[in-house]
């Protein structure tokens, strides 16, 4: 293992490159939140890590979402005399090992509890919907009701008023248009004038 | 791109740099452009602003609203959740859900109701109001039980678009249908108001009875 001890440098942004040997792909989702939490957060991450040749060998995505953000500078760290199967190995390593980890199910939920209760979304954290619904505790007075789409039978009333003299002629008019429509039928009254 | 938004395929926005109202008009003229030979069930009738710059080009039109506007369309005066459960709805091919607050309740039951054939279209016109109840963390019953999610679903506020796009695609499952083509439009005021006009295409027959 190499004694020098790591030292912190920023880099512009624009002079580092992504290595042309880096077998894993970001996706939008997880760039889109990656970025939403550096934005929201600042970087506290960790600084990417590059070669001599200024090929980066960790912080891909990182390094991805500094330029979207428009950072000038970002905080690297450069390993030197690493050989080409070291840079390959690193670059395959640094995330699959990341896969073989496993959430602590009670930590994350309170975890994520918590960030819901200082207003912080998990959304950003690059959880999707599906996930953050499966982790955290059910409000046992959500009930979730079924729409009922069954038929119905429900009926409906119209009125037609008017002067006495009219009705006769109304009340013909009307049995014939509804002669048409099955179940509808016409009622009358009078109501006596003051 | 989540497995949702890959079923909803591409999104076409409208140009809505103008207020809302040509926008909803021209999701509406696509969705009867798509689907022109369809009657339109319009169960947010009002006093008829959609029908006069849109839906009285279609064969047909009946509208639905709380309140009696005497006008020259044939529409029912009775809550359209009723309607809807009350007429066959095989009579329409398009259905205008211009709610103010939140459509999925009467999208449930379109999709519960309206058998849709193999290879026929139906179109859909929706206005979903709800955003900002999703940004203060509020998930509207109707609208979780057709994206597949329970109502204490968090993240909903910075996840509205997922959401949406979960009930777009759980609404085209219901309705045995593929979701033909898609338009959306922004709302400007600050409830971030979103339109959709959507058509679906049957892809399986219903099962026998």
């Amino acid at each position: 293992m190499g004694k020098s001890r790591l030292k912190i440098v920023y880099r512009k942004t624009a002079e580092l490159r992504p290595h042309p040997k880096n077998p894993r792909h970001h996706s939008e989702t997880k760039l889109a939140a990656l970025a939403a939490y550096v934005k929201r957060v600042g970087w506290i991450g960790s600084p990417i890590v590059i070669d001599s040749a200024d090929q980066i060998l960790k912080g891909h995505a990182l390094w991805t979402v500094a330029g979207r953000l428009e950072l000038a500078e970002v905080p690297t760290i450069t390993v030197a005399g690493l050989s080409e199967a070291d840079s390959i190995g690193h670059l395959i390593a640094d995330n699959q090992l990341a896969l073989i980890s496993t959430w602590d199910q009670g930590k994350l939920r309170d975890g994520l509890v918590a960030l819901k209760d200082a207003g912080v979304d998990a959304g950003d954290l690059g959880f999707d919907v599906a996930s953050i619904d499966d982790l955290l505790p059910v409000d046992a007075s959500a009930e979730l009701e079924e729409v009922d789409f069954s038929a119905v039978r429900d009926r409906f009333w119209i009125s037609v008023r008017g002067p006495l003299a009219a009705q006769a002629m109304a009340l013909q008019k009307l049995r014939t248009l509804m002669a048409e429509l099955p179940g509808v039928s016409v009622e009358q009254g009078t109501v006596e004038g003051v | 791109m989540s497995r949702f938004s890959e079923r909803l395929g591409k999104v076409a926005k409208v140009d809505n740099h103008a207020r809302s109202m040509p926008d909803k008009v021209a999701l509406r003229r696509r969705v009867l452009e798509a689907v022109p030979s369809a009657q339109v069930f319009d169960a947010f009738a009002g006093s008829g602003q959609m029908y006069q710059r849109v839906w009285r080009d279609a064969p047909g039109y009946v509208g639905c609203d709380l309140r009696w506007f005497p006008d020259d369309r044939v529409a029912f005066v009775a809550d359209n959740r009723r309607v809807l459960r009350s007429i066959d709805l095989g009579a329409f091919g398009i259905f205008d859900l211009d709610a103010y607050g939140s459509p999925w309740e009467q999208a449930l039951i379109v999709a519960g109701r309206r058998m849709v054939r193999p290879g026929e279209l139906v179109g859909l016109c929706l206005t979903e109001g709800s955003m900002m109840k999703l940004k203060l963390g509020g998930l509207p019953k109707a609208l979780a039980q057709v994206a597949g999610l329970r109502p204490t679903a968090v993240g909903a506020a910075q996840s509205a678009d997922e959401i949406m796009q979960r009930a777009i695609t759980g609404l085209a499952d219901r309705m045995r249908c593929r979701i033909a083509k898609a338009w959306m439009a922004r709302g400007k005021s600050a409830a971030e108001v979103r339109y959709y006009g959507l058509v679906f295409e049957g892809v399986t027959p219903a099962p026998a009875h």
